[in-house]
């Protein structure tokens, strides 16, 4: 399935706003799986209720979980040889929110995403420094960096405190304060003046001297003493970190299953929140090849941009009799817009969301497959249009697996009528030869059809439509007469009957604007 | 004397007429007066705290922390010092030198100030330590002659160290003067009137439509144009700023130079700008 299903159903859209927490719900994220088989799907969803259920509870408790979520780091690969300091702070900010996430949990929900937390002795090691979330090589790690640095802290005091006395004494016979400055420039008749056993002196510029405190050999003492200790407490930092990273690498196995356990933790995180927010339900999964049944399904992308452009969203209401639909319909009437919002809630399902509708029931596909036209760009291929949709068949039929759904808009109509008819004929016989799913929108009249394939009809305009629109239509700017034509328009498919064979296409055409001469000749080819 | 409490509880970048203008030498000095005021911060938006100048080979100061200091920095130049350092936040991105980290230092070491690669990520680790500690005090070592790097982290301010001598006075100080028009500018807050809008960079060569409608800068930060371009631009324009980078204040340091009268020559130049004596020097001419 390739990028162009998922932007036609508007799923590249969804995924956009979906908010994950943390670098492994971004992960999940990036690997949707694609559930074929039933029963994985199901168990999936079971997990995600679970969710919903704990969700439903305290928010508070909800809120703690997800501040803890946000807080997990992507940590190294626990098969790194050797981990620095950074390393360690991340292992342990990891193992500190994890622990708390787990805690946040009830035993059901915890047991379920296999996060129970058996990472203790791990995270107290790297928490000897008494802290939670910050870390530093602490001198409980070792008796030895213990003394050192205790010895270095003295050093510290005694260093501090000669150059304070170097530098009163200093003040006291040269009114030069050097307590918080390492140098002073001075002008050379001052300067000259400073006895040189105190101040180290050279010439800064051709009007002044810089001048530095010299410090007493006790001073120079014991700070190589201070260096010495530093590079001892170096090695013994050096040894600490591996042998911290070496208990890292001891639990590579249940860090990794951890990671996996929080991945796949936040993906059904994120399918529960995307349910509660745009009020989504769990599809029932029906036996495969079985046709799907919507009420009220809203495919959010469209909903959101009718809500952008101030126009009314209609739900859809849906269930056809057969695995193979031919939708038909006026031009404007939805019949593109029906085959986004299944294909954008097939889409969903398989990758483990819920569907926004009041009910909804499908079964699962191997692959889903589109044949449209292409707008636009058609890649540099020098095909066009119809070559483009040819290949996309051509890939689609020759695709594996038993159960393929195809979505498929206006085949053929940029070649002949006849070769179209002749195409989608065609197709729907090998479709329904083959026992495999498809929603296709045409415009052509009188297909020859198969067995096992249902007809439907988008309804169109209401009843006085027409004349609201005109009415109302005139004088209005072109993106409120669209606006006015999407609210009179009723974007539900309907049973094809013998009588819904007329044209709104020439009704519409007027209402946008069309040459009347034009559509007046055009009246009279129709008999109309 | 510093004005330390234009300083206190701000993020403030000390930037510089060009390298070795003494950003580091005060940021050293600014840090030992502060501490002990409250937290403390800081941090480079430049590689620093090496032993010499890669340019000039002169010697330079090296950043000491102090227990209770937070610092930005890298991981590895933390492995490195001889100081002792808790780790606070360690930041997904790296640079040459490990990933980012802002650390507390728990006992006296000098440090390489090593600074993400990015001023966006600069703004973004000190928001951080700004969460950790409200009211902190925040010094960033900026690089050279950039300005741009304040942009990126609201409220903060900057202050400029200007290396004058014989060769560069008149220069320097007419940078100077414009970056006073600059901290003059008034604050765009009248999102109706039609205004010419400067995302970007504002330079000599940037053409702006025929018209009176004023002219929003985004910040001051993008303005790349002489003092004299920007006084011909200000004289038939009306110029704003949609966000104020406050000049605290100058420090200028004179190299061969008479500081009595440079000094007075440069706030004649520059009459908007607080300027503050180079605190090293004790000079009777200054």
């Amino acid at each position: 399935m390739n990028s162009r299903l998922f932007d036609f159903t508007g799923f590249t859209e969804f995924y956009r706003l979906l908010k994950p927490l943390s670098p492994y719900g971004r992960q999940a994220l990036q690997s949707l799986p694609w559930h074929t088989r039933r029963e994985d799907l199901e168990a999936w969803y079971d997990r995600v209720d679970l969710l919903l259920e704990y969700r439903r509870g305290s928010r508070e408790l909800k809120d703690r979980l997800e501040y803890h979520l946000r807080r997990l780091p992507e940590i190294p690969s626990p098969e790194e040889e050797a981990f620095s300091s950074d390393d360690l702070f991340l292992f342990k900010r990891y193992l500190y929110n994890l622990k708390a996430l787990s805690d946040l949990l009830p035993p059901e929900v915890r047991t379920a995403f296999h996060l129970e937390f058996t990472l203790g002795d791990l995270l107290s090691r790297l928490s000897v420094d008494g802290s939670q979330e910050s870390f530093q090589i602490a001198d409980a790690y070792s008796p030895r960096i213990a003394l050192l640095r205790k010895e270095l802290r003295l050093l510290d005091q005694e260093i501090t405190a000669l150059r304070r006395r170097r530098c009163e004494d200093i003040r006291e016979q040269t009114g030069l304060d050097f307590l918080m400055k390492d140098f002073i420039i001075l002008d050379p008749r001052r300067a000259g003046g400073i006895p040189t056993d105190l101040i180290y002196r050279e010439p800064y510029d051709s009007r002044s001297f810089i001048l530095r405190p010299t410090m007493t050999e006790e001073y120079y003492d014991r700070y190589s003493r201070r260096d010495d200790l530093a590079e001892e407490e170096l090695e013994e930092e050096r040894g600490i970190l591996k042998a911290l990273g070496t208990l890292v690498s001891e639990h590579r196995e249940p860090l990794k299953n951890c990671r996996e356990a929080v991945t796949d933790f936040e993906k059904a995180w994120i399918v529960a929140s995307a349910a509660e927010e745009y009020g989504m339900v769990r599809p029932r999964l029906l036996s495969p090849g079985s046709p799907p049944f919507v009420a009220r399904g809203r495919c959010l992308p469209l909903e959101l941009e009718c809500s952008n452009r101030g126009v009314d969203y209609q739900s859809l209401d849906f269930s056809p009799a057969t695995g193979i639909s031919v939708i038909r319909g006026p031009n404007m009437g939805g019949k593109t817009t029906l085959l986004k919002t299944l294909g954008f809630f097939q889409l969903l399902s398989q990758q483990g969301f819920f569907i926004p509708a009041e009910e909804c029931r499908l079964s699962l596909f191997d692959s889903l497959h589109l044949v449209a036209p292409q707008r636009g760009d058609t890649g540099g291929q020098g095909l066009s249009g119809y070559g483009q949709e040819v290949l996309s068949l051509a890939e689609a039929l020759d695709s594996p697996g038993d159960h393929r759904l195809f979505l498929i808009d206006e085949f053929g109509s940029t070649t002949t009528s006849r070769d179209a008819r002749a195409l989608n004929e065609a197709l729907l016989e090998i479709l329904a030869q083959r026992g495999l799913n498809a929603f296709l929108a045409t415009h052509i009249l009188d297909l020859c059809l198969p067995s096992g394939v249902s007809v439907y009809r988008m309804a169109g305009l209401r009843q006085g439509g027409l004349e609201s629109l005109s009415e109302a239509g005139r004088g209005e700017n072109l993106e409120n007469r669209i606006r006015l034509l999407n609210k009179n328009m009723i974007y539900t498919p309907e049973p094809e009957t013998e009588k819904d064979r007329g044209s709104d296409a020439l009704i519409i055409a007027d209402y946008l604007g069309l040459d009347a001469e034009l559509l007046r000749r055009a009246s009279k080819k129709m008999g109309l | 004397m510093i004005p330390l409490d234009e300083l206190a509880g701000r993020v403030t970048f000390i930037a510089g007429s060009a390298k070795n203008a003494g950003k580091t030498t005060l940021l050293v000095y600014l840090l030992r007066l502060l501490r002990g005021s409250g937290a403390l911060c800081f941090g480079s938006a430049g590689l620093d705290g090496e032993q010499t100048c890669a340019v000039t080979g002169e010697e330079k100061p090296s950043v000491t922390c102090l227990p209770g200091d937070l610092v930005i920095t890298s991981s590895r130049a933390v492995e490195e010092s001889r100081g002792n350092f808790e780790i606070l936040e360690v930041f997904p991105w790296h640079t040459g030198m490990g990933r980012t980290v802002l650390v507390r230092t728990l006992r006296e070491g000098s440090l390489e100030l090593v600074r993400p690669e990015t001023n966006s990520r600069l703004g973004i680790v000190l928001e951080t330590a700004r969460a950790l500690y409200p009211d902190l005090t925040v010094l960033v070592d900026g690089a050279a002659g950039r300005l741009t790097q304040s942009a990126s982290v609201l409220r903060a301010g900057y202050l400029y160290t200007a290396l004058m001598n014989p060769s560069n006075v008149e220069k320097v100080s007419r940078r100077i003067r414009l970056l006073g028009l600059l901290d003059r500018l008034p604050e765009w807050r009248d999102e109706t009137e039609e205004a010419v809008m400067i995302p970007g960079a504002l330079t000599g060569k940037t053409i702006l439509p025929e018209g009176t409608e004023p002219v929003v800068l985004e910040d001051h930060g993008r303005v790349f144009m002489t003092c004299r371009e920007f006084e011909k631009l200000t004289a038939s324009r009306r110029v704003y700023t949609r966000r104020k980078i406050p000049l605290r204040f100058c420090v200028p340091r004179f190299v061969d130079l008479e500081r009595k009268k440079a000094l007075s020559e440069l706030k004649k130049t520059a009459p908007e700008v607080t300027f503050v004596m180079n605190p090293f020097e004790e000079m009777e001419d200054g």
